[in-house]
């Protein structure tokens, strides 16, 4: 049974490739949108955290995303 | 009306969704990889062969979908000068460009075996590789070319020549008798395929969607952060 679904009549080499190729590529370009998401978060807080406190809160206070992210990345 | 789509309001959103669509995501891909693989039957022609069909035809279908969309986007973003129209068009052409990229590549891989050969330059084909060009000029604009007034008129002229090519990949394999067989399935008329392999076809449709609004919602979200960091000073 296990061999039949690999070898898919003859035809499991391209099957399996094609499926195979979508699944890299897919995987790629998830992985580098993650990869520059957290960059970007945190370097976000990065730069929160050089300002001084009172203009820290300011910022948080004011902005809904500032306070996610720092939120998200359990920074406070 | 588009500043309804100011980011910043939709943050929280943006970033639940994330959750919701990873959590649904996984099983789904493995319920519609066990129909496409192991449940759906092979053609009584074309054998198991027929299974690349459903990563081919849902490429396909997205990438002339985002297509559609970017074009719709850049022109009202030329007419209204919305710059988050312009961040979400920035945000889908990559995804666009990968759909675009798989449907040849699978469509390549099924092209050997069913016609004997990796490629051929038939009208189908060719503007499918067009398309994906139209994508790479498209990106190549907005990370090139830093004058904005340029980056606009750049955008409108790809995606005025893209929607031409869009209908000539619509239309090719009935305007021109090509190696690519004609749809299968029609909106208006009754299917070509069987339920038994219908049933996959959307399920893995419906997968490449959501993976299309993981990746969409994750560098939207990335273009909000870099926008507040480099407004950081004036909140």
């Amino acid at each position: 049974m296990i061999i039949e679904v690999l070898k898919m009549g003859d035809y499991g080499l391209y099957v399996w490739s094609s499926f195979g190729l979508v699944i890299i590529f897919c995987s790629i370009l998830y992985y580098k949108t993650q990869k520059k998401l957290k960059k970007y978060e945190k370097s976000l807080v990065e730069i929160l955290d050089k300002l001084p406190d009172q203009e820290k809160q300011q910022i948080i206070k004011k902005s809904k995303v500032v306070n996610q992210v720092l939120t998200s990345n359990k920074f406070i | 009306m588009f500043k309804q789509l100011s980011a910043s309001k939709y943050f929280n959103l943006i970033s639940n969704s994330i959750h919701l669509v990873r959590m649904v995501f996984i099983p789904l891909t493995i319920a519609a990889l066990t129909f496409a693989l192991i449940i759906s039957p092979p053609d009584f022609l074309q054998g198991d062969s027929v299974r690349i069909m459903y990563v081919h035809v849902p490429s396909a279908w997205i990438s002339l979908a985002i297509f559609t969309l970017i074009s719709f986007l850049t022109i009202f973003n030329f007419i209204f000068k919305a710059k988050y129209l312009k961040i979400i068009s920035i945000c889908i052409a990559p995804m666009g460009l990968l759909f675009t990229a798989l449907a040849i590549i699978t469509g390549s891989i099924w092209g050997k075996p069913t016609w004997g050969a990796w490629w051929a330059w038939d009208a189908r084909l060719t503007s499918m590789f067009v398309l994906m060009l139209f994508y790479t000029l498209f990106i190549f604009n907005y990370k090139f070319i830093k004058r904005e007034s340029l980056q606009n008129n750049f955008s409108l002229i790809i995606v005025l020549l893209g929607m031409i090519n869009s209908a000539v990949i619509k239309f090719s394999v009935e305007w021109w008798n090509t190696l690519h067989q004609p749809a299968s399935i029609k909106i208006n008329s009754t299917n070509a395929i069987h339920e038994s392999m219908m049933v996959p076809l959307m399920l893995m449709l419906l997968v490449f969607l959501l993976y299309a609004a993981l990746i969409f919602l994750m560098k939207y979200k990335t273009e909000i952060i870099k926008i507040k960091k480099a407004n950081i000073n004036r909140l």
